[in-house]
């Protein structure tokens, strides 16, 4: 077969706007094509992931004394155990990137809030860290359907918010109470996780 | 087996009926384009898709949406849906075969907006519905006041001038926002940032190395939020500007060019903060950076 949907077709038929009669000749056409019917899947599947990825979360309560608090116990275990310390900060960052970019339209006290934080972006720690996973993962299998140039850009992007992260990784390791540059480090987790989701975005036509 | 192109026949089939029309401006062949139309509900969605060339979309008719394409383009141009939802624009062909073109599309004033393209360059005016824009490579100019604006790209520059919210991402290429907007918030990695405006009311801005540039004053109880790893940060004030700054810098300079007020050692031990009030505050700046400079200007 050498006549295959246009995209348009596909994305009328996966967002479901596309008329009965469109619809129907799609589907036969997903019968008979397996190329076709693999690309869909494809997309299903990717748009399925990314709607997963949660937007934004409220923290009942400021989380960031939990979160220095587990720090600081880490820093004295991470002679031995580094590489979980960074986890647990890069998780905590992830959290805190959702609820400050939710508290930048309507800023309110962070100690204002409940309680259950901590708790809470342990819950989807994972979550995150699979979803980074999986958006990295396709835009290194997909990535030559953006330009070169584009490509060039976002891989020089990601390599500038890590050399950032590290950076405020570092320093606050070496001053675990500073607020500010925990929030440096939560920002530049937002910038990757938002960089990522565009870049997949980019690549699967939605 | 149904082909590509018999899809399409029964796609443009629905709805309202298309008129094909072929334009000619002042005779020359070269600028021979050809348009389709279609009805679009008050309220309704228009989405375009244009891979590689430029689209500008303008304000048209109160219940049509209109597509131009050069001729070279008709067999390529697709517009799709109901009247509910248009999808208007040239597909993404495998193989680089995907052709250059320059599409204009007018739309209702009050139509809902999505455009989308790969490296495609963005013109918007004067719509007034919620737009949406996102673009892999393209340059984005946006001067309209829609309910509610939001473009995202990775390496195109965007500016925007206008009154409405404005969410606007990038990853390397630059960012400008002028007018009125209530509510700005602005994103990049390397890309320069640079907003103001008389009476500015709340922004947000956050980029990894990308400079950050404010000129202007701020409106009693406005916002100003900055945050960057090492891009240089400037604001440009009036000499009569109020507002209360929260500086902290870990690593860069601080340099204050309003008042007497200096920077001073922070209690955690990291860099240094500087916390003053000009005039009679009200206003709130707040600038977070790890190594970048921060320069604090009296216009």
């Amino acid at each position: 077969m050498t006549d295959h949907l246009h995209e348009t077709e596909m994305a009328a038929y996966i967002d479901e706007s596309a008329s009965d009669a469109v619809r129907s000749t799609v589907a036969a056409h997903l019968a008979a094509c397996p190329m076709c019917a693999a690309e869909v899947r494809r997309a299903v599947s990717l748009a399925a992931r990314l709607s997963s990825v949660p937007r934004s979360i409220d923290p009942p309560r400021d989380p960031w004394p939990e979160i220095r608090g587990e720090i600081q116990r880490e820093r004295r275990r991470r002679a031995a155990r580094w590489t979980m310390g960074s986890a647990l900060l890069a998780a905590a960052a992830v959290l805190l990137v959702m609820s400050v970019g939710r508290q930048a339209r309507n800023p309110a006290p962070i100690a204002a809030q409940g309680s259950g934080a901590l708790a809470e972006w342990r819950r989807v720690e994972p979550a995150y860290e699979r979803s980074e996973s999986e958006m990295a993962g396709t835009i290194a299998q997909g990535k030559t359907e953006l330009t070169p140039t584009t490509v060039a850009a976002v891989q020089k992007s990601l390599a500038t918010i890590d050399s950032a992260i590290a950076e405020a990784r570092a320093a606050l390791d070496r001053d675990p109470s500073n607020e500010a540059l925990a929030r440096l480090l939560v920002s530049a987790h937002e910038r990757k996780v938002d960089l990522l989701a565009r870049a997949t975005r980019a690549m699967s036509g939605t | 087996m149904t082909s590509r192109s018999s899809l399409r026949r029964a796609s443009h089939g629905l709805g309202c009926a298309v008129t094909l029309t072929l334009l000619w401006s002042a005779g020359a062949a070269a600028q021979q384009r050809v348009e389709l139309r279609r009805a679009l509900v008050t309220g309704g969605t228009v989405r375009v898709f244009l891979p590689l060339g430029s689209v500008r979309v303008l304000v048209g008719e109160d219940t049509v949406v209109s597509v131009s394409a050069p001729q070279a383009a008709a067999g390529k141009l697709v517009m799709a849906g109901d009247a509910r939802v248009l999808k208007v624009g040239i597909n993404r062909e495998p193989g680089g075969s995907t052709p250059t073109v320059d599409l204009e599309v007018r739309v209702p004033r009050s139509a809902h907006l999505g455009v989308r393209t790969d490296s495609a360059d963005i013109d918007i005016a004067n719509v007034e519905g919620g737009v949406e824009v996102f673009t892999a490579g393209g340059r984005v100019r946006v001067a309209a006041s829609p309910r509610e604006l939001r473009v995202e790209s990775l390496d195109g520059n965007i500016e925007i001038e206008s009154a409405a919210s404005v969410t606007a991402k990038s990853a390397s290429g630059w960012i400008v926002v002028r007018g009125t907007s209530p509510d700005v918030e602005l994103s990049s990695v390397s890309g320069r940032v640079a907003l103001g405006g008389d009476a500015f009311a709340r922004g947000r801005v956050e980029t990894i190395s990308g400079e950050v540039r404010f000129v202007g004053s701020f409106a009693t109880g406005g916002s100003l939020d900055i945050a960057t790893q090492s891009g240089a940060v400037t604001l440009r004030l009036p000499a009569n500007v109020s507002a209360d700054f929260d500086i902290t810098s870990a690593h860069g300079a601080i340099q204050n060019g309003l008042s007497n007020t200096r920077a001073t050692p922070q209690a955690s031990g990291t860099g240094s903060v500087l916390r003053f009030t000009q005039g009679d505050g009200g206003a709130a700046v707040t600038i977070h950076t790890f190594k970048g400079p921060v320069t604090l200007i009296r216009q």
